[in-house]
């Protein structure tokens, strides 16, 4: 049961209180730009779910090793950045070897497994000295988080593709910017961290 | 002249009208995340620009012949070969910039802006023009961050530089990425209304394409079915609704053999009597498309439709027999 807290904890943690997306900015650039093209979500929420959950166990249970876990935080990341690598390498040949994937499909894995809220999801883990446990739930936390934020960053773009009244200048990626800023200001609210001292 | 102005168009494109963080949304994560201060801003610009040419060199040289998927991770490897040596660096000589940086410089080695500038332009171009391209994104992209910088360090901390310049009313949730966002924001908004003004040719708002945006996110998920992950080829349907229609279709299929069936005895019988049989055999084709038609329909719909083919079923022999009778007549 406690195991079992720690992950939702976990979860929670990086989706709602400390949101990797708009509290920290990891994958923010992934995000908007997948917020123009909410037809390719599905996939893309499968495929950085998949490496962010698999990532984050597979270097949590990398730290129990004495030899790794003495290295220094350079060395931590070098390893969290080839077990990336391996996974995306292993990933793309049994997609490969299936041989039904489309080339959209390779690509879209190569977006998922290198960008900076995969990447990020091992070293807070390190950082915060998290089990295997609330590995997992950061790992599948992070995923959702991206959901979240598509889909919020999708429907103001939505709404500011409609709005005929904003000046010329504010159109497009401008607008974009400022309500993407807005969303970022509500999370630390949800965060409890004050922003006006 | 040609070529001068060839390669003034690629710097004014790479650099101005396509920059890649205000009108592209690359490489948002460090800006956002590390541009605390004029400082920070500066490495930042620097680490970037070190990076960005040396894997488009790389990429230009050495990696034209290879797929694109192996590409991709061969990207991530220069970009590692370039930002930890730095990280090394840093934490030896610079201690106190380490801890603000934080996480966020191990992470540029997967930034978004390396891997889409090598894949675009390095791959497809000689040296010279992915040199060229490299310079220009990464002087466009650390000219934003710096003026980033120096706007959150000026209004958040009432410094610039480092130099207190005793304001007495600062905004703390600057150095927050809501900060970051909304200063990037504004920038994009005054460079957007300069581009407009003097090339209003160019539009920079190309770069980011949101001629999807209203397109539906569940969609995404018959998308999926169709043509992505789809290792059954059942289409767009379910397997319980695949077999289920085939179950149905096959019902229908089997029925309408049997009325084809019935159907060419009693031809052959009118055919001794009557030549009029033709516009009989006309009909089974409409038979076979409206077999078609309740395929697409609801559950419903097909009972009410077989309910009505059963009545026709059961009322032909009569009619048959009624015109076998005229036709006796006659």
């Amino acid at each position: 049961m406690t195991v079992f807290l720690r992950l939702i904890s976990a979860a929670f943690y990086v989706m709602l209180f400390q949101n990797l997306i708009f509290n920290g900015g990891y994958g923010i650039s992934e995000a908007v730009r997948m917020s123009a093209k909410p037809r390719q979500l599905v996939p893309m929420t499968i495929f950085i779910t998949y490496f962010s959950t698999l990532v984050s166990v597979i270097c949590v249970l990398l730290d129990t090793i004495p030899v790794i876990n003495g290295l220094s935080e350079i060395m931590h990341a070098i390893i969290f950045i080839a077990v990336v690598g391996v996974l995306y390498l292993i990933t793309v040949s049994l997609v490969l070897l299936s041989g039904k994937a489309s080339p959209r499909t390779v690509r879209r894995i190569g977006v998922a497994a290198f960008n900076t809220l995969v990447f990020a999801v091992p070293l807070i883990n390190y950082r915060s000295a998290f089990s295997v446990a609330e590995a997992i739930g950061s790992g599948v936390g992070a995923g959702i988080a991206f959901v979240i934020a598509v889909i919020l960053i999708n429907s103001g773009l939505k709404r500011l593709e409609m709005n005929k009244s904003i000046p010329q200048s504010f159109k497009g990626t401008p607008a974009m910017f400022i309500y993407v800023a807005l969303l970022s200001l509500a999370f630390i609210g949800i965060s409890g961290n004050s922003v006006f001292i | 002249m040609s070529e001068k102005n060839s390669t003034f168009k690629r710097i004014r494109n790479s650099a101005v009208i396509k920059n890649p963080l205000l009108f592209e949304a690359i490489g948002l994560c460090p800006v956002v995340a590390i541009t605390l201060s004029l400082r920070l801003a500066v490495f930042l610009a620097i680490v970037t620009a070190i990076e960005l040419i040396v894997c488009e060199v790389l990429s230009s040289l050495l990696l034209k012949n290879i797929r694109r998927h192996w590409r991709v991770a061969l990207y991530v490897l220069f970009g590692v070969g370039v930002i930890f040596p730095i990280m090394g660096l840093v934490n030896r000589f610079f201690p106190d910039m380490s801890i603000n940086f934080g996480v966020y410089l191990p992470l540029m080695a997967v930034n978004s802006l390396v891997a889409l500038h090598c894949e675009r332009v390095a791959v497809k171009n000689d040296l010279k023009n992915s040199l060229i391209d490299a310079i220009a994104a990464s002087m466009s992209y650390g000219a934003v961050a710096i003026i980033t910088g120096l706007i959150r360090e000026f209004l958040a901390s009432g410094t610039i530089g480092g130099i207190d310049l005793g304001l007495e009313v600062t905004f703390p949730a600057l150095l927050t990425p809501f900060g970051g966002l909304l200063i990037i924001g504004f920038l994009a908004a005054v460079f957007k209304a300069v581009i407009n003004a003097k090339y209003p040719d160019a539009s920079p708002d190309r770069a980011f394409d949101t001629s999807e945006v209203t397109r539906s996110v569940r969609g995404s998920l018959k998308e999926l079915m169709k043509d992505e992950l789809d290792p059954y080829s059942f289409g767009t349907e379910t397997a319980f609704v695949r077999i289920r229609k085939e179950k149905r279709a096959e019902k229908n299929i089997e029925k309408t053999q049997e009325v084809n069936l019935a159907e060419p005895q009693k031809e052959k019988k009118e055919k001794v009597k009557k030549p009029k049989k033709s516009k009989k055999v006309a009909e089974a084709p409409k038979r076979e498309l409206r077999v078609r038609q309740t395929e697409e329909r609801t559950y419903l719909d097909d009972f009410s439709d077989m309910l009505s083919e059963l009545e026709e079923y059961k009322n032909r022999p009569e009619e048959a027999e009624t015109q076998e009778k005229d036709g006796d007549g006659q």
